[in-house]
């Protein structure tokens, strides 16, 4: 399986998430606003496109680790 | 557990970019309401844990996790990697698309499987609680088909350091 596989088999994943946070938009109308924009974003990760483009810039950035430049940021969906 | 502090110990970087102001090593104590596949209004399981990361690269993060689900008893384990598909430099919010080799003391109602996983994780309160996160994941096991719902709560454990 190659990492663009991996990207896309992880669109599957995206339905439960995406259903998730309709469901808090439903059950917590103070929060649909939120809800709603962190849909739309999570949308626009999972398209084809956005997956090639992903693909692109991790070829570069696996040659500078396996050269070990490590280049750290914080993601908050890391510590999930 | 083993898994967990395999990655730890694997994670120690082998040069920084002199002018990046993240720590490549985190380590989160956590909190999850987990549904197996159906979408009923309370979680099927709630587990206590942590998880942990090393960020390598602009996109790509090591990642790794060891929970105890109370209302099934389950210790699982998680390794894998993770591929941020957002802004990079937002540490408020993210979404993450990755795979982890799930492990786990109950086959029966965690598989040991790969699984895929798109992970969103929010900051709501980066001046007044900047350790606080936010989050849901869901998964997809290759092997089961059996999709995981979670929704998380994180707190940064403070040896790490803390960038704002």
């Amino acid at each position: 399986m190659t990492l663009i596989h991996v990207l896309m088999a992880a669109g599957i994943a995206g339905d439960e998430l995406l259903a998730f946070l309709r469901r808090v938009g439903d059950a917590l109308p103070d929060l649909k606003p939120t809800a709603d924009d962190f849909s739309a974003r999570l949308h626009a990760v999972l398209s084809e496109e956005s997956i090639a483009k992903l693909g692109e810039t991790l070829k570069v950035e696996l040659g500078d680790i396996l050269r070990g430049r490590i280049d750290p940021r914080e993601h908050p969906s890391d510590g999930i | 557990m083993k898994t967990l502090l395999l990655l730890i110990a694997l994670a120690t970087p082998a040069h920084a970019a002199p002018d990046s102001t993240a720590h490549a090593l985190a380590i989160f104590a956590g909190l999850n309401g987990l549904w197996y596949n159906t979408p009923t209004p309370l979680p099927s399981d709630f587990e206590a844990g942590g998880t942990a990361r090393a960020s390598l690269s602009p996109h790509l993060s090591l990642v790794g996790s060891s929970f105890y689900g109370f209302s099934h008893p389950c210790l699982r384990g998680s390794a894998g990697v993770r591929v941020t598909a957002t802004d990079v430099d937002n540490p408020d919010f993210a979404i993450g698309l990755g795979i982890q080799y799930q492990v786990s003391s109950n086959h029966a109602l965690r598989p040991q499987e790969w699984a895929p996983d798109v992970s969103l994780g929010w900051r709501p309160w980066p001046q007044k609680a900047p350790k606080v996160i936010l989050g849901a994941q869901g998964a997809y096991g290759l092997d089961s088909q059996q999709a995981y719902l979670t929704a998380a709560l994180r707190y940064r454990l403070d040896f790490t350091g803390v960038t704002r």
